[in-house]
């Protein structure tokens, strides 16, 4: 089935349960790499993924296929985790502890990454990274979307989008400098 | 020039990262549970901010408290301090608010009187003003 048929059955309404499993099914892979790799951890991924379709599954009526489905879940993800990356900055600043060493400790203790040690400095570097300008930088660089198609999905004008990359970039690159 | 570490050495692969066996299938399993199968769609459990920052504010309000018990001892002691450096001030004030002066036999005498005013003052009366005052008599009797 493909996402036009989809998308009509939702329109025409087609059964809910039938199509939501449809969605699940095709997408879930896609959107979990999305925001794992926004997030970096399994576990937060996990859970943000959940929330995403608990969400799309919220407002499933008023869906009215106006953009792709795909699109419209890789918002729905990109606005849950930068939600949760801003709730996790909350946190970390009122826990008075080093940020830093936090991110290096759990990364160390994750059995579900395998990079080697230059990898794992580049992760570090983008943990350190404010929520949206990471966001921009894993768009950019993982993913190599345009500034435009950026700008739609975090309603951010193109210029702010290149400066923010450029400052993400700059920074990643002196924390890899600074520790090669 | 710097090295472009961004655009040589790493590149970023997804077996840089993994999921647990079976991830995929399981967490459909769990999203149709919380969705489909579940109508109501209860959110996963977030941390609320509460939680995160009752912690810290505990630890405010100590420190507030700890503080406003040091104010209050500190006006306390502001309050007492005056009192006791200023008793006999006040004592004096009490006296002239009530309309009475504590007085002495000198304060009655006039030096510049040659009579022979000694024999006026009481024994006792010179007596108790020896005891009261021996610290200024024994000033004046060094000058």
């Amino acid at each position: 089935m493909t996402d036009r048929d989809i998308i009509d059955g939702l329109m025409n309404n087609g059964n809910r349960d039938h199509l939501f499993r449809l969605i699940v099914d095709k997408f879930s892979e896609r959107l979990y790499w999305h925001v794992r790799k926004m997030v970096v951890y399994h576990e937060d991924a996990n859970d943000i993924l959940q929330n995403t379709f608990i969400k799309a599954w919220r407002s499933l009526d008023s869906f009215r296929g106006e953009s792709g489905l795909y699109t419209w879940l890789y918002r729905i993800a990109t606005n849950e985790s930068l939600t949760f990356l801003k709730r996790d900055k909350i946190k970390t600043f009122f826990s008075f502890t080093d940020s830093y060493k936090n991110v290096e400790d759990r990364l160390n203790a994750d059995p579900y990454f395998s990079g080697d040690e230059t990898q794992k400095l580049l992760y570090k570097a983008i943990l350190s990274l404010p929520p949206k300008q990471r966001a921009v930088f894993k768009m950019r660089y993982f993913d190599d979307m345009k500034y435009e198609e950026i700008s739609e999905v975090l309603n951010t004008s193109v210029g702010a989008l290149k400066a923010s990359y450029h400052h993400a970039y700059q920074k990643i690159q002196k924390i890899i400098e600074d520790s090669v | 020039m710097n090295k472009d570490y961004l655009n040589s050495d790493i590149k970023f692969n997804k077996e840089v990262f993994k999921t647990p066996e079976n991830y995929f299938d399981n967490v459909k399993e769990q999203i149709y549970a919380k969705t489909i199968e579940n109508k109501d769609g209860q959110m996963q459990s977030r941390v609320a901010l509460w939680t995160i920052v009752k912690p810290q504010l505990s630890l405010v309000a100590s420190f507030a408290i700890i503080f406003f018990i040091a104010l209050f001892v500190i006006d306390k002691t502001k309050e007492i301090t005056p009192i006791l450096g200023t008793a006999d001030t006040s004592s004096y004030i009490y006296t002239i608010e009530e309309g009475f002066l504590k007085t002495n036999f000198i304060d009655f005498i006039d030096p510049s009187d040659s009579s022979n005013y000694r024999e006026e003052i009481p024994q006792d009366q010179l007596a108790e003003y020896i005891k009261d005052n021996i610290d200024i008599i024994t000033i004046a009797l060094l000058d």
